[in-house]
């Protein structure tokens, strides 16, 4: 006998992007990106609609609606809004269930964080006091390179002799950067450096948030 | 070979000049002294260094009225100091500035130096560091975080201090990261903020800023305030605020690192110490002549 279809929606409104999913019984049903705009709940319903045409559904066929992200509040038809890095763990978890460390790079923050086998949050370290580790870093060198944002990745990897940078402050490096363009160094090498050193920043991030130990048990972590 | 006699350890005389030239992120200065200063220059740093250090110092040269060679000893400082290939030695800056600031200001003990790419405290007692720290690695509490955001609205950078002494209730500027908090700046002008509101505002999140680090080593009266950073009347007035103490600023608050680098080599060539490793190739100390 074939179950009957469950659908639940999440909305994902952030700073930068709305993202939202319908789901069913776990598989994917739908999903919407697009750039948020300014009012965060009319992003949210414009996103909600795209969403059910999508699906071929009407809002009363969804059984429950989850908003998170930064404008998680101004979603007006959510019966819940959770933590938006809760709602990372179990995504991730979702997707892919042996993820036991996850680093998501958003447009103002950087979030590394332990996953449990259950798809909680052990421990999770934010940065959110420098632009250094997120992708604002990769959009102020992308604007100095004149390169489009998403070409940037691509032409980094065709670098062949990378272009050290001894700064992880993203003022500095645009600053850094120019001088690499003055003097003539080619725009692959200087990004392929400058991925490198936004990785470096990432990766002590992961560092400080250490393996799992007893110790943290103790303080009240979850074992992951 | 003109520059050999200028090491051949004859007693200092009135006629003995001494140089200093520091080489900053943004500023080089150049300071020509005997018993007092005779010529001192400010420029902007070009990314030539070396090239830029051989004209300053040709122009400094000749608004003292003296060629090279009647310079006894010159001492290369701050940031680009390797790139004065005609500089009897090297001396970090923060033994300049020490030494700079004693010159004028016998009684501080502590040097809050806010450059345009970095910011340095430094405890000093009788002209020698005893303890420093600094950050260049992030440019908020920098010149460069005032620079960022002046140019964010679109306000020349000597005019942020005036500018701000007229607030009547300064914004509250919450994020550290120089890009973040020219988002917020941005947000605060679309929010209808008053210009010299965000501007002390600014000034007060640089202050915090700058304070947090300086308190590290225990801030001891008599303060003083140097760099570029000192010439903002509003930053400096916050500081004072913040830090709980009167602060001074030198005369001119650029100039003592070169001059600290001046009496520094005057020093070295009283006690007659030979200079050490190879000084520059004569072809290029000819330049001047």
């Amino acid at each position: 006998m074939e179950r009957e279809a469950v659908y639940t929606a999440g909305i994902d409104i952030g700073s930068a992007f709305s993202k939202g999913v319908i789901l069913s019984h776990g598989d994917m049903v739908a999903f919407h990106i697009f750039p948020s705009e300014g009012d965060y709940g009319a992003s949210s319903e414009r996103l909600m609609k795209g969403l059910l045409v999508q699906a071929g559904l009407s809002i009363k066929d969804i059984m429950h609606v989850t908003s998170t992200g930064y404008g998680a509040s101004k979603v007006s038809f959510s019966n819940r809004t959770a933590n938006d890095i809760t709602c990372q763990g179990r995504g991730i978890s979702h997707l892919f269930p042996s993820v036991r460390t996850a680093v998501d790079i958003g447009g103002q923050f950087t979030r590394v964080f332990k996953v449990d086998a259950r798809g909680g949050i052990a421990t999770f370290l934010l940065s959110d006091k420098c632009a250094a580790g997120s992708g604002r870093f990769l959009q102020i060198i992308a604007r100095v390179l004149q390169v489009d944002l998403e070409d940037i990745g691509a032409l980094s990897l065709k670098s062949k002799k990378m272009v050290d940078f001894n700064t992880g402050c993203a003022v500095f490096a645009e600053t850094e950067a120019i001088s690499r363009v003055a003097e003539g160094a080619a725009v692959e090498d200087i990004l392929a450096g400058l991925h490198r050193a936004l990785s470096g920043k990432i990766e002590s991030m992961i560092a400080r948030l250490g393996p799992c130990s007893r110790r943290r048990r103790r303080q009240g972590h979850r074992p992951c | 070979m003109r520059w050999r006699h200028r090491r051949t350890g004859r007693d200092l005389d009135m006629k003995d000049y001494f140089a200093g030239i520091d080489i900053g992120s943004t500023m080089t200065k150049v300071v020509i002294m005997n018993e007092e200063i005779v010529a001192s220059l400010i420029v902007a740093t070009s990314p030539e260094q070396r090239k830029m250090a051989n004209r300053v110092m040709e122009d400094a040269l000749s608004m003292a009225k003296i060629s090279f060679s009647e310079v006894r000893y010159l001492v290369a400082t701050g940031y680009g100091r390797i790139n004065v290939p005609f500089a009897d030695k090297q001396i970090t800056e923060i033994s300049c500035h020490a030494r700079g600031v004693h010159y004028w200001l016998p009684s501080v003990r502590t040097i809050i130096d806010i450059g345009g790419q970095d910011c340095k405290a430094i405890r000093v007692k009788d002209g020698r560091v005893t303890n420093f720290i600094m950050n260049d690695r992030c440019a908020a509490g920098s010149g460069r975080f005032i620079e960022v955001i002046a140019d964010t609205l679109g306000v020349d950078l000597g005019d942020m201090g005036r500018l701000s002494l007229s607030a009547r209730q300064p914004v509250r500027i919450s994020s550290t990261c120089t890009v973040f908090a020219e988002h917020e700046v941005v947000a605060k002008l679309a929010e209808g903020a008053a210009l010299p509101d965000i501007i002390a505002g600014i000034h007060e999140a640089m202050a915090r800023r700058i304070h947090g680090m300086a308190r590290r080593i225990k801030i001891e009266r008599d303060v003083a305030i140097t760099g570029g950073g000192a010439k903002n009347i509003g930053l400096v007035t916050v500081l004072q605020d913040i830090i709980g103490s009167p602060t001074t600023v030198p005369e001119e608050p650029l100039l003592t690192g070169a001059i600290g680098a001046a009496l520094l080599g005057k020093e070295i060539a009283k006690k007659g110490s030979p200079t050490p490793g190879e000084r520059a190739p004569l072809a290029e100390a000819s330049f001047f002549d």
